[in-house]
């Protein structure tokens, strides 16, 4: 039955994917099955966004409701010549159309994947591809222009500004957006498809065991937590050097407890107190976040920071960069998190939480009330499934 | 089902041909045929070859070898194939292999020169059963050349596409617009002095002694050292092979390592003591 069968096509999937936009598309795509939606995932066999290896077998199976299929990534780019235009896109020089797409084809490539789609996009009432910086995105956009839905979860970095990109946003059947600087964003950038600002949901935990989470990992004192990819690129750099130098000059009596996935690389003089908890199991995650004395959130590259929306739930405050739009958004639209906007209001900010973890935790109550008005997975299903009701069918 | 191989440019590359490179794919995979697609550079295509050189060319035979049909889409002015320069010559002979492998080829050409050579359309046109071009005149230069008028069909391309659904309006964002209203008092009031105490930090810091030494050279003190990659490998003997020339190598790289540690180092207390120099003597003055 077409007009109820959905397509994702998200470039990695899978329980133990660490990513916003991944979790986003597997929550919807498993919120819509519930509701009686037919969902089908595309996606690689590959589980690392660094090395686009296949580690999955290929072939089709089963998730709860939906049906999954992967399929292989080939790796046949000049990665050398991707490597080079991939610095160069980060320093904001110009690069060429054609080396626009060295680069895209330069990492991995999924042929198998887009072929099938192409068998197979009359099956679907609508593909919602997701996000927008990979192969799948750009190259499956060109399938069915008409019924593809572009999750494109965009930061305002030098890759959004990319020619490559432009068609996958003005051409295709609808876009949705996750916040409301994502949207103007989006329009900064040239002509948009017919779009709606969807928003992303977050689950509500049923309950929260801080206490036995601490007692079972061992970990006594208060902790400063950060959740998500370690790299430079998410500002886990500036976190490490503001958490020193707030321990070093202002003795700051918080650990440093981390999880996801990256390099940790403390300096030795606080390396005892940062603590690496690695990826940790989803059902312990809402503990942890809870157990926690304060939430910060370093990059400024978010479409939409599920993290921060997580900490507000259990009750945690929020230290959030102010050059990410987004974040600063949600922060000034729930009055429940502060920002910095620069290293050494890190620094402070982390020393106010050090001294005021109550006001902090005073300001996540109106933060809970904000993701539970507008983030709740059944508002946001809500938005996606009217959004495809106006699709041409 | 019939297996099917296509060459010709594809998405994403740019252009109409790749478009209709992909028209034609969509119309064949609809009708159930089982098609390989190979495209002269990286794109969504199965394989990338340049059929115009000896390699890719071989290469589109042996996948040729295995397919009912053969379409190929080709441009015959980067082919040279208005003369016979000597340096096309492997090419065309692996393009002539690669169409003759196939039972039933077509072969679409772009861009062809006002004459043509006789030797090149014996050696790449001949064997197909179809060739395709967009004009009369295109049509004309082929038949010159010796081709088979039965063959030669003259398809215009397709009208491009119709410009899409663009919207530069603002739609009403569904989950909220702006800011509701001001935020309460009490996180203004800790952003406020978390900004007050940067600004107090940053004008207090040149005057503090002790715990702010060595404040500049912190970002310095934390990069890591550097040093030789460790040997990885997950083959016993590429472990050993790789230990091996690491040693056979490291005249060259070592004392690099200890003159980039000992900059590093250098600079530490370089950046110390201009910072100890400055804190006296805004003290003595």
């Amino acid at each position: 039955m077409v007009e109820r069968r959905l397509a994702f096509v998200p470039p990695r999937y899978g329980t133990d994917v660490v990513g916003g936009s991944e979790s986003v598309v597997r929550e919807a795509a498993h919120g819509l099955a519930a509701r009686g939606w037919q969902v089908e995932i595309l996606t690689t066999c590959a589980r690392s966004h660094y090395t686009w290896q296949n580690a999955y077998a290929p072939g089709s199976f089963s998730d709860g409701g939906v049906t999954v299929h992967r399929f292989p990534t080939v790796h046949d780019g000049h990665k050398l010549a991707r490597d080079t235009i991939e610095r160069r896109i980060q320093l904001g020089l110009p690069v060429t159309g054609d080396e626009e797409r060295v680069w895209l084809n330069g990492d991995f490539r999924v042929p198998e994947l887009f072929h099938h789609l192409l068998r197979h996009a009359d099956d679907y009432r609508a593909i919602v591809l997701s996000p927008y910086l990979f192969w799948t995105t750009v190259n499956c956009a060109v399938v069915a222009p008409a019924k593809t839905v572009v999750m494109p979860c965009l930061h305002d970095e030098h890759y959004a500004y990319l020619g490559l990109f432009r068609p996958v946003l003005g051409e295709s059947g609808q876009i949705w957006f996750l916040s409301g600087p994502e949207h103007e964003l989006a329009h900064r950038l040239g002509p948009l498809a017919p779009h709606r600002v969807t928003g992303a949901g977050v689950h509500v935990p049923a309950s929260y065991d801080a206490a036995g989470w601490r007692r079972r990992r061992g970990v006594e004192r208060p902790f400063v937590l950060y959740a998500g990819r370690r790299e430079s690129g998410k500002g886990w750099d500036q976190l490490l050097g503001a958490y020193t130098r707030a321990v070093i000059d202002h003795g700051l009596d918080l650990d440093l407890v981390t999880m996801g996935v990256g390099p940790v690389e403390p300096a030795p003089v606080v390396a005892s107190r940062v603590i690496d908890l690695g990826f940790v199991d989803e059902a312990e995650v809402p503990s942890v976040f809870a157990a926690a004395d304060v939430y910060v959130q370093p990059s400024r590259n978010e479409s939409f920071s599920r993290t921060i929306m997580e900490a507000w739930l259990a009750g945690t405050g929020v230290i959030a960069n102010a050059a990410s739009e987004v974040v600063a958004w949600h922060c000034r639209r729930s009055a429940a998190g502060i920002t910095y906007t620069d290293f050494d209001e890190l620094v402070q900010a982390l020393v106010v939480a050090g001294e005021n973890p109550g006001a902090l935790r005073r300001l996540a109550d109106a933060g809970r009330d904000y993701v539970l008005a507008e983030y709740a997975w059944p508002a946001v299903l809500d938005r996606m499934e009217a959004a495809l009701g106006e699709l041409p069918a | 089902m019939s297996r099917v191989v296509v060459a010709g440019p594809y998405p994403t590359m740019p252009g109409p041909e790749a478009a209709a490179t992909l028209a034609l794919v969509r119309e064949l995979v609809a009708a159930g045929d089982d098609v390989t697609v190979v495209s002269p550079a990286p794109s969504a295509a199965h394989h990338h070859l340049d059929v115009g050189g000896a390699r890719g060319a071989l290469r589109l035979a042996r996948l040729a070898a295995d397919a009912e049909r053969l379409l190929v889409r080709l441009d015959a002015e980067s082919l040279a194939a208005s003369c016979d320069p000597p340096r096309a010559l492997p090419g065309r002979l692996g393009l002539a292999l690669a169409v003759r492998r196939a039972p039933l080829v077509e072969l679409r050409l772009d861009r062809v020169p006002p004459t043509v050579s006789r030797r090149w359309t014996s050696l790449v046109l001949a064997p197909a059963a179809r060739v395709v071009v967009a004009t009369a005149d295109e049509r004309t230069a082929l038949l010159a050349a010796g081709v088979d008028p039965a063959k030669v069909a003259v398809e215009e391309p397709p009208p491009p596409p119709a410009p899409p659904r663009r919207s530069h309006r603002p739609d009403r964002a569904s989950s909220g617009g702006d800011a509701p209203g001001p935020a309460p008092a009490s996180a203004a009031d800790l952003e406020e002095l978390v900004r007050r105490r940067a600004i107090e930090e940053r004008m207090l810091a040149p005057a503090a002694g002790g715990p702010a030494a060595g404040r500049a050279s912190l970002p310095l003190r934390h990069l890591s050292r550097m040093e030789r990659a460790p040997v990885k490998s997950d083959k016993p003997a590429g472990m050993l092979v790789k230990r091996a020339l690491g040693k056979l190598m490291a005249w060259q790289f070592d004392w690099v390592i200890q003159h980039v540690n000992q900059l590093h180092q250098a600079t530490i207390d370089a950046l110390d003591e201009m910072e100890r120099r400055h804190t006296s003597d805004d003290t003595t003055s």
